[in-house]
């Protein structure tokens, strides 16, 4: 074995990881041990891996990732809080908790709330905790079923692309006295929750093109269309947009 | 929680931020990389034979996402950029984001500067969870194949760094020349 053909092999040992018995190493380590510059240059290769091992696992994933992998594998119906069992520290938790909010509604309620506080509120709620689907759909017939049977108005159009993806279910939130479906969708290896919302409720509602933003892991993409304002959020939801206009596939179910 | 859930929780925690280091490398785009991650885990739930072997669990995961890969690239070779409609993409308004951008480490960078199949391939290496013969699994080529390009890698790597830190150097000390 020539000292190259070594250092090539060399360049794929990981001491601690890979096994300095294993054929493949064994010689070359062996040849290492007895060669003077050989040894140098794999302390040298060995300590500049190791600075790229280091560095690269600074790498940091998304925050929201992890939650949105798991929250599409539970999606069921909650159980409702009245049959949930409490105990005192839990009940008078829950009393201030209920206090705390009366104070924040009223104080919130004296002032009409922006199109971009919804945004932030709405994309932090969607994605709160698990399970955050409330009933299970196979499509939008079933979402629009479950919204008239919760006395929603379901008439919102909804993008082809979108309409035409897997639904997985929908949610009601509860948004400063409205009632906001929140519809979620899994299209092309991406989680994504379409939030619907009477337009007129903000005097700066976005426009028919979207306008994309991003709040902490979530990116949000905007408009509106007829009497409603849509926000669709997600991980990569400005990709997502973005795509399909750029294929000229962002029309109008319908 | 059911045992398929358990596993497909703990498989999560275990592989997510490697896999979205290696989406990343692969991808060079922290989108992509988002979505190659969610789409593999979004597989690996539909395969219950696999959630029930763990010891295949990572290599299946790590070979499924490069997979995906190809397969994206492909299909943005038939979809070029060049065929983006600038007007489009402008009634677009993007919104400052809230937080800064990654850090770009010098190593972490040089990296990903790397041309493929060097990139993938050293990417496997340095994430540290395979062994060789799982990297030329995960990467469908011979073991011959990962040692060389590994070497060939890790010189283009040095001397990119190498390179890096000699503009660091000269900048700064011009930087020091002109306050003198």
């Amino acid at each position: 074995m020539t000292k190259e053909q070594a250092k090539e092999i060399l360049s794929a040992y990981r001491p601690g990881i890979d096994d300095e018995l294993d054929p493949l190493f064994a010689n070359a380590l062996k040849l290492a041990r007895k060669d003077k510059e050989l040894k140098a240059w794999l302390a040298d290769s060995v300590a500049f891996d190791s600075r790229i091992c280091n560095e690269l696992a600074r790498v940091m994933a998304p925050a929201g990732l992890r939650d949105s992998i798991l929250a599409e594998r539970k999606i069921i119906r909650p159980i409702p809080w009245w049959n949930r069992r409490m105990g005192r520290p839990q009940m008078a938790a829950a009393a201030a908790v209920l206090l705390a909010g009366l104070i924040v509604s009223l104080w919130f309620s004296q002032r009409p709330a922006t199109f971009a506080e919804f945004r932030r509120e709405i994309a932090d709620q969607s994605w709160g905790s698990a399970p955050h689907v409330e009933a299970k759909a196979a499509d939008l017939k079933d979402v629009r079923n479950f919204l008239v049977s919760m006395n929603v108005e379901t008439n919102f159009t909804i993008p082809s692309v979108l309409a035409q993806s897997a639904v997985h279910g929908c949610t009601l939130i509860k948004w400063r006295g409205h009632k906001v479906p929140v519809i979620c969708f899994h299209s092309e290896g991406q989680h994504l929750h379409l939030v619907v919302v009477d337009r007129h409720l903000f005097p700066d509602a976005p426009a028919h093109v979207p306008q994309t933003d991003q709040w902490q892991s979530w990116r949000t993409a905007s408009w509106s269309k007829d009497d409603h304002a849509y926000v669709l959020t997600g991980l990569n939801t400005t990709s997502f947009v973005k795509k399909f206009r750029r294929e000229k596939r962002w029309d109008w179910e319908g | 929680m059911p045992p398929d859930e358990k596993a497909f929780e703990e498989a999560v925690s275990a592989y997510y931020e490697p896999l979205y280091r290696f989406a990343l490398g692969l991808s060079r785009s922290e989108a992509d990389a988002s979505d190659l991650t969610q789409r593999v885990f979004e597989r690996f739930g539909e395969k219950s034979g696999v959630l029930r072997d763990k010891a295949k669990t990572k290599t299946w995961l790590f070979t499924t996402l490069y997979r995906d890969f190809l397969q994206q690239k492909r299909h943005t070779t038939r979809f070029p950029e060049s065929e983006w409609d600038e007007t489009l993409d402008a009634t677009i308004v993007e919104l400052p984001r809230v937080e800064a951008a990654a850090d770009a480490n010098t190593a972490v960078a040089a990296l990903h500067a790397l041309e493929e199949p060097f990139r993938s391939t050293s990417i496997l290496f340095y994430l540290q969870e395979h062994s060789y013969k799982e990297i030329a699994e995960i990467l469908d080529v011979p073991i011959g194949t990962v040692m060389s390009r590994l070497a060939r890698g890790k010189d283009m790597l040095r001397a990119a760094m190498d390179s890096s830190h000699d503009s660091v150097s000269a900048t700064n000390a011009a930087g020091k020349g002109a306050r003198t």
